[in-house]
């Protein structure tokens, strides 16, 4: 079973026992202390599998034996955090997740991975209502909507509960910082080299997930704003919430639509979701490229079947949130929450060598600590 | 070729004062008793400059030619389908342009019309709103009704020109495209999903059984046949001519080979079937047909786009006539563009209206509707709509880049024309 099936699975039983969890009168805690030395690849995996198949209903707590965080912080509690994303099960988040594994490893915390599967508002706020009656010491999140989340976010500051959104942002939501890249910035770039690709002109097909995402919202306008004057023109397509929706979404499309000049996808699901499809019509000279770098885009990016995907290290966008929601407690709010810019990378074919030539939590390929060989 | 085509002639203007010389000069046709003189003068109605739409049909398998000796895969069963699926846009907008073209007027706002149509319906039938899908369809029809019978008025009532009034129409409704999106926070950027369930996804997406459609083209070349045969029969009976039953034989057998092909082009395709939106597109065109041919409105329409002053005179009202056609065209333009976000899967409003109109006009003219009004005939929609989607597809399956694909749309468009052009020149000589 690959990595990402098994996150498929875990977020699966994720699923099913978020009820009950969101029921529960308190979170039942799981503390395992594991000792790294010769515990080895499987200690990672197991993680996330403890964290993902307990779903919400339970609390990860790994600390690195002789982490010195708890005396160089003095801070001898463990401190609770929640992470919500709106795809809990996508394989774009898995970097994210391992980020936040290793951060919480590395300071001592605990973590809850929650949220919704397909973009849901509801499930979002549900999560986010649940975190703060649960007085959690920090939460990270992905703020999907300009507006939706202020209540929660508000309450969540009355209860001097440190929010840092990541990946997604909603500025005037409450939230104390944002880590990821600039939406915009990265789909006026994408627009730009698409019309590099193109010099003169032509119609193209845009992916972009549904509903009302702002990250996207903002990624749209960038592309649409780069391509301007370029005589390159954008069918956007819109392909559903869910991986097997965007599958079929682009399987229909694409074949039906090969006089197109090439085919883009403004979220990590749909590029995926691209690439499979161009692997499996065997067209390697269609004109491609998307977002993040999910192992099916890695592989058609080496294969030639995509000409790019942006990276917005993912990794780094959980890892640094909790460390700042971490520092923010050990320093009574003194220090922590900043804007970071994760950048928007254009890894080519060339670029990608590096990661199909390893396996890495860096961006979801592998469990292992460190970069394992292929 | 524009197709001769008279202004709408009824069966009783058949029974001319034109003696048999002069008929033999401008309708040879109509003395043929059998098929080798009925051929014979058809030959010589060609000579005379009168080729019908046979320059386009000869130009259009040229084309083709050159793209499969390009491309082989440019004739496989997928490629077939997906030129005839790509062409079924440009044939909706083409039908709302010829309401226009026939008046000698023309309407720049109808690509935009498609994209605010189709987001209308778009919404509608979406979360909060929840219509059924026919009700969207109704309520998307209703919205550019009101709008072409505004464009109609101001044409009509305020003698203003067409192509003023449409063209600010155009930017109008690209205005209203982005009000519309805008009202609905669920739509990303402008970018509404079409439920994969709705049959308004599935007339693009979705395709009969093979067995059905074996089933629908064989009942309809059955109904052609049937149909043309009844006629004729009937022309007979009352003394009027009609064409040999050897030609109208060879018309049905062109029709079942043409269905044949297309059925199994289709069934070969994966997904299997003939897509729902063919059988949409014909029966919209047999509609028209009708509306132009059979009903009094319609050939009004002839009759005012071939001599505004004549209809008036004769009593016609002209200005709802006008205003009826712009209605027409708007709410044409609307099915269009259920045609349009059915093929998308989405409504955006990146839908590029300013290049759909023109390839409107151009589906038009090369179908043979003249730009002076009067002569046109709905169902040569289908054979500019086609030769569009043959070159726009062969050309991108070629790997030519939209600068040359322009142009050579256009190229297409103005030997259309000249040709057009130098064979009346030559029937005017005769």
């Amino acid at each position: 079973m690959t990595d990402i099936d098994r996150l498929a699975r875990e977020d699966d039983a994720e699923h099913h026992h978020e009820a009950d969890a969101q029921r529960a009168p308190m979170l039942e805690r799981v503390t395992r202390r594991a000792v790294l030395g010769g515990a080895g690849a499987g200690l990672s995996a197991a993680l996330l599998a403890a964290c993902g198949s307990s779903g919400a209903a339970h609390t990860v707590t790994e600390t690195i034996a002789g982490s010195p965080a708890p005396t160089l912080f003095d801070n001898h509690r463990t401190l609770r955090f929640t992470v919500v994303s709106h795809a809990t099960r996508s394989p774009v988040f898995t970097p994210t997740h391992y980020g936040v594994a290793d951060a919480c490893r590395l300071v001592g915390a605990s973590y809850q991975w929650v949220g919704s599967q397909n973009g849901n508002i509801d499930e979002l706020l549900h999560a986010l209502n649940f975190a703060v009656g649960a007085r959690v010491d920090g939460i990270a999140t992905t703020l999907t909507d300009p507006g939706a989340f202020t209540a929660p976010l508000s309450a969540a500051r009355d209860a001097g509960i440190p929010v840092i959104a990541y990946e997604s942002d909603a500025p005037d939501s409450g939230r104390l910082a944002y880590i990821g890249s600039d939406p915009h910035a990265s789909g006026l770039q994408m627009g730009t080299r698409i019309a590099t690709l193109l010099p003169g002109g032509g119609n193209i097909a845009v992916f972009i997930s549904a509903p009302g995402d702002t990250n996207l919202r903002a990624r749209l306008q960038g592309l649409r704003q780069g391509l301007a004057g370029s005589g390159v023109h954008a069918d956007v397509v819109a392909t559903g919430e869910g991986a097997g929706a965007q599958q079929a979404t682009i399987n229909g499309y694409l074949p039906r639509h090969l006089d197109r000049h090439g085919f883009f996808a403004l979220d990590g699901s749909s590029t995926s979701a691209l690439a499979n499809t161009i692997a499996g019509i065997g067209r390697a000279h269609v004109l491609a490229g998307g977002y993040d770098l999910t192992p099916e885009t890695q592989q058609q990016l080496a294969a030639g079947a995509l000409q790019f995907a942006i990276d917005e290290q993912p990794y780094l966008q959980g890892f640094l949130a909790i460390l700042q929601l971490y520092l923010y407690r050990v320093s009574g709010g003194l220090t922590g929450p900043a804007n970071v810019d994760t950048g928007a990378r254009f890894v080519d074919r060339h670029g990608v060598a590096a990661y199909v030539r390893s396996q890495s939590r860096f961006e979801g390929t592998g469990s292992s600590p460190g970069l394992q060989p292929a | 070729m524009a197709t001769p085509q008279a202004p709408a002639p009824s069966d009783e203007s058949s029974q001319s004062t034109l003696s048999d010389e002069e008929l033999v000069t401008a309708a040879p046709e109509v003395l043929a008793t059998s098929l080798r003189e009925y051929l014979h003068a058809w030959a010589q109605k060609i000579r005379n400059g009168e080729s019908g739409a046979l320059p386009v049909i000869v130009g259009l398998i040229l084309i083709i030619i050159f793209f499969r000796i390009e491309r082989r895969v440019f004739l496989s069963d997928t490629n077939i389908v997906n030129i005839l699926t790509g062409s079924t846009i440009y044939v909706m907008l083409g039908a709302a342009e010829i309401f226009i073209l026939l008046l000698s007027e023309i309407d720049l706002s109808i690509g935009f019309g498609a994209g605010v149509g189709g987001l209308v319906i778009a919404e509608l039938i979406a979360s909060p709103v929840n219509l059924p899908w026919w009700l969207g369809i109704i309520g998307g029809m209703a919205v550019m009704a009101v709008f072409g019978a505004l464009q109609g008025s101001l044409v009509s009532r305020l003698n203003l020109p067409s192509f003023v009034v449409t063209l600010g129409g155009q930017l109008a409704l690209q205005g209203l495209l982005l009000v519309i999106a805008n009202l609905d926070p669920t739509a990303v950027g402008g970018v509404i999903q079409i439920d994969p369930g709705s049959p308004i996804y599935k007339l693009v997406n979705g395709t009969m059984s093979p067995g059905l459609s074996w089933a629908m083209v064989i009942a309809a070349v059955a109904l052609f046949g049937i149909a043309s045969l009844v006629k004729n029969r009937a022309r007979t009976a009352r003394g009027l001519t009609a064409p040999p039953l050897g030609v109208t034989l060879i018309s049905i057998a062109i029709a079942a080979i043409g269905g044949i092909l297309l059925v199994v082009t289709a069934n070969a395709n994966t997904p299997s079937g003939i897509p729902w939106v063919f059988p949409f597109v014909v029966l919209v065109l047999v509609f028209y047909t009708w509306l132009l041919g059979r009903t009094r409105i319609g050939r009004y329409i002839y009759a005012v786009g071939a001599n505004p002053e004549a209809a008036r005179r004769a009593g016609i009202n002209v200005r709802w006539i006008v205003t009826f056609a712009f209605i027409m065209s708007s709410v044409t333009a609307c099915l269009a563009g259920v045609v349009y976000e059915s093929n998308q899967g989405s409504m955006s409003i990146d839908i590029n209206g300013g290049q759909l109109v023109l390839f409107a006009v151009a589906t038009a003219v090369i179908g043979g509707t003249s730009l002076f009004g009067g002569r046109g005939r709905m169902f040569n929609a289908l054979l500019g709509g086609i030769v569009i989607s043959v070159v726009v597809n062969g050309l991108a399956v070629m790997g030519v880049g939209a600068a040359a694909q322009d142009i050579a749309t256009a190229v297409v468009l103005l030997a259309a024309v000249t040709l057009d052009s130098l064979v009346r020149r030559r029937a005017a000589a005769h």
